[in-house]
């Protein structure tokens, strides 16, 4: 059931993956334009919190922006009482997200190494790392557009995320460089410790804290997929 | 009829603002003829019926008619103007009402159509008046200061109706007037097209509804696969089936169409329906192979009568109408 | 055929002549404007307020970036919010209101109506032009507080607002209408706000692009649109004043250019 699910989709997958590519190596270079000479931190850092970007952006707005179209269009009732086991779906759309992602992650870290002449000292913890951010971010995603009843709501809610996590999170840039509140914020939120965790897999002492940001990045992908479970096992 | 026109307009006498299309023909890339070489004319003052099935070519028509498509051949005329080559008098001399709902989400209903009278060069004062009469007529008062989203789909169509028809032009393009009306505000509605053609106007009322379009249009023209297949008044058009009745059949569901005795003449079937066409002589031997159906359960009922546009158009164009007998 | 109870209609005035010049194209267009205002009820607020966000966030935004804001770069920052607020506007907002029309069917009714269709564009020009300039102002303002900049406003800050946004609806309407297909101009517009706001010299000066990516940048609309609005708001920053007004001219122009050829012809 998911080779077929994900056959269907592959079309799909290298589209997203191209243009994920196109986006992350974009991003990376574009943004030693902002600066006369980019600060070897701010590079580091975009390098690093680029990958997190291409492994959520599917999930995250993409998926949400799908099943609230379907909504709209009225096709939402019709899918939900295909005989597709809803765990066996979910699991064919996350290895979308990670197969979109995963070709811009590795492009990415590789201009940014020939642009800036870094070299990532790469561990076994970019593994879970990669694993774990993907899933929560397809969670959170499958929660915005299931257990969100109202898909306009979900709609603008997708868009405004977008813009939140280029820019009002500390993915691309250290969160020291935030408004002291907004750091706060996000620690309860989990894109910031997505990036922690990405970063420790490929670097050493850069961040830290490390333990707990798994822990808060794992506890999201729980309620998202629980909250998605509890709306999709829910009739009417 | 056209008396309070003639008498306002100086030395223009009704006949003088016909209507003619000659030869219209509409080419889509190399080959898809959406319209082929259509000529028809309409007088001032007529309900113009322009009866076909979905994808004949009848909105087609109507749009080289007010200047959003433009003929590959073929003239389009208004008394002195030719709308093909000048198609900003085409729209100042006739309106429009597209088949897609209005966007007048955002409107209050007399609003939506006191703005589009004003734009249709009415004065404020008489569109105000007018509107509140068409208002008034189609029983839509109880809706006339809501905004449009909160419509249901009938009201929305009359409210378009009302903003096309509130200062009209000489030719009144109607396309499908009638949909999502309930049926007592769709006799008023009629009614309204009946005035505008007492008024002076050339309607063209595009339906794919036959039993309605029988009873409203002075004319009207069959149009298939982009062809002008018949024309003519309602009586004319049924004259070929004078002498004929109609015999329908309800049968079981599921049925196979049962063998069909040789003095039936034609006969189509529409789901359930078997609607066949026979001699008046033959009727009684029609009744007794109807009665002799639904004794071995193959038929529920049978009805026997005159015959309809429906079964003219069913002859001429081998479709059955979306609105077919037996449904409502 | 029943007009028995029904209440005595009004004799009906049609026309016997067609009305033509410029009387006539005048008061189409006021007619047009207030059945667009009309209509832009729905979305008008929602519009404004998308747009506030847009160029106040995305100037706090750029801001995050830096470890450390010098004086320059702060300016450059707040004297680019404008047009990072009109160009959203212009070239997604714009496109996404034509692309649903386009699917709703409304160009039917709209383009059958007796009104000359280049006032018809005015209107809708002149309507979103209006709409755009709060959200710019308002961005504007929101920016220069927060970095704790002082501007030196001229009066050249209106011609070149009202410029930049009547460029951007202009080029932005022109080009959807081009495009047939409204989902297919999603996908562009989207795509070219991502490169623009990134490789374009909106918010850092042009000094820091490759000379090749500058030489794009100056023909095209977005970095322009930035400096006639940065010549309003300080002195000396901007050169060659003079050749991004005619650049942004020759946008608006091809806009309109586009958008006369998309609505004059009949299919």
């Amino acid at each position: 059931m998911t080779r077929w699910h994900l056959a269907s989709l592959r079309l799909w997958i290298m589209l997203l993956a191209v243009v994920q590519i196109m986006a992350g190596a974009g991003f990376v270079l574009g943004i030693a334009l902002f600066f006369d000479h980019i600060p070897v931190t701010a590079a580091l850092f975009v390098s690093t919190g680029v990958p997190v970007i291409n492994l959520v952006l599917v999930g995250l707005i993409l998926g949400p922006q799908l099943v609230a179209q379907q909504k709209l269009q009225q096709s939402y009732d019709f899918v939900r009482s295909l005989p597709v086991p809803q765990a066996s779906a979910a699991a064919a759309w996350y290895t979308v997200c990670l197969l979109a992602g995963l070709p811009a992650v590795v492009v990415s870290l590789l201009i940014a190494e020939a642009r800036y002449g870094f070299s990532f000292s790469v561990s076994p913890a970019i593994a879970p790392a990669v694993l774990l951010t993907a899933f929560t971010g397809t969670m959170i995603g499958y929660g915005l557009g299931h257990a969100v009843p109202n898909p306009m709501v979900t709609q603008l809610v997708t868009q405004l995320l977008v813009f939140v996590i280029f820019g009002f999170t500390p993915i691309l840039f250290p969160a020291w460089q935030l408004p002291h509140w907004l750091a706060v914020v996000n620690w309860w939120f989990p894109f910031g410790h997505m990036a922690v965790i990405v970063r420790a897999g490929l670097t050493t002492g850069l961040v830290a804290g490390i333990g707990s940001s798994y822990l808060i990045v794992a506890a999201w992908g729980i309620i998202g997929a629980a909250a998605s479970a509890w709306a999709l096992g829910s009739r009417g | 009829m056209a008396l309070s026109i003639a008498a306002t307009e100086a030395g223009q006498s009704a006949g003088e603002w016909s209507f003619r299309a000659e030869g219209v023909t509409k080419i889509y890339g190399k080959t898809l003829r959406a319209n082929d070489a259509i000529s028809l004319s309409v007088r001032p003052g007529e309900v113009y019926g322009l009866l076909g099935p979905n994808g004949a070519g009848k909105t087609t028509l109507v749009k080289q008619v007010i200047g959003l498509l433009k003929p590959t051949e073929g003239q389009i005329k208004l008394g002195p103007f030719d709308l093909v080559a000048d198609p900003d008098a085409a729209r100042q001399l006739c309106c429009y009402l597209p088949q897609a709902p209005m966007p007048i989400d955002s409107f209050r209903v007399k609003e939506a159509i006191e703005l589009t009278g004003r734009i249709r060069g009415g004065g404020r004062a008489e569109v105000r008046r007018r509107a509140g009469e068409l208002i008034e007529a189609l029983d839509i008062g109880g809706w006339a200061d809501t905004m449009g989203q909160r419509l249901s789909g009938g009201i929305r169509r009359l409210a378009g109706f009302s903003m096309v028809t509130v200062w009209p032009g000489r030719v009144v393009i109607l396309d499908e007037p009638a949909n999502d009306v309930d049926p007592l505000r769709r006799r008023l509605l009629w009614d309204q097209i009946r005035l505008l053609g007492q008024h002076g106007c050339a309607v063209f009322l595009v339906t794919h509804n036959v039993m309605e379009a029988e009873k409203s249009v002075d004319r009207l023209a069959i149009i298939s696969a982009g062809r002008l297949i018949a024309e003519g008044t309602p009586s004319s058009l049924k004259a070929g089936d004078r002498g004929h009745l109609r015999l329908q059949l309800m049968l079981v569901p599921d049925a196979a169409t049962p063998a069909l005795p040789p003095w039936v003449r034609q006969h189509v079937r529409a789901g359930h329906n078997l609607i066949t066409t026979i001699d008046e002589a033959g009727a009684a031997s029609g009744i007794r192979w109807a009665a002799g159906l639904i004794g071995r359960g193959q038929a529920e009922e049978y009805a026997l009568g005159a015959t309809t546009l429906e079964d003219v158009y069913v002859r001429l164009t081998g479709h059955t109408s979306a609105d077919g007998p037996g449904e409502a | 055929m029943s007009t028995a109870g029904q209440p005595h209609a009004s004799p009906l005035t049609l026309a016997t002549a067609t009305r033509s010049g410029i009387g006539y194209w005048l008061a189409g267009l006021r007619s047009m404007m207030r059945f667009d205002l009309a209509r832009a009820r729905q979305w008008a607020a929602l519009m404004v307020i998308i747009q506030v966000m847009m160029g106040v966030g995305m100037a706090l935004i750029y801001g995050f970036f830096y470890p450390r804001i010098s004086h320059q770069t702060a300016l450059y920052i707040t004297t680019g919010t404008p047009a990072l607020a009109l160009i959203p506007l212009g070239f997604v907002m714009v496109p996404a209101s034509v692309g649903q029309q386009k699917l709703e069917g409304t160009f039917d009714f709209t383009w059958s109506l007796p009104v000359p269709r280049s006032a018809q564009a005015t209107s809708t020009f002149l309507l979103f032009t209006l709409l755009s300039l709060p959200g710019a102002v308002l961005a504007l303002v929101v920016a220069a507080w927060h970095y704790g900049v002082s501007l030196t406003i001229s009066a050249q800050i209106v011609p070149g607002t009202v410029l930049c946004a009547l460029t951007a609806v202009s080029a932005g309407f022109g080009m959807a209408l081009m495009i047939a297909n409204p989902l297919l101009t999603n996908l562009i517009t989207n795509t070219l706000m991502f490169v623009v706001l990134l490789f374009s010299p909106i918010v850092y000066p042009p000094a820091h692009l490759p000379a090749w990516l500058f030489a794009i940048d100056r023909v095209l609309p977005f970095y322009n649109m930035a400096e006639v609005i940065r010549a309003g708001l300080t002195v000396g920053l901007v050169t060659d004043l003079t050749r991004s007004y005619l650049i942004l001219a020759g946008w608006t122009m091809a806009g309109w250019i586009m958008t006369a050829w998309v609505v004059e012809r009949r299919h």
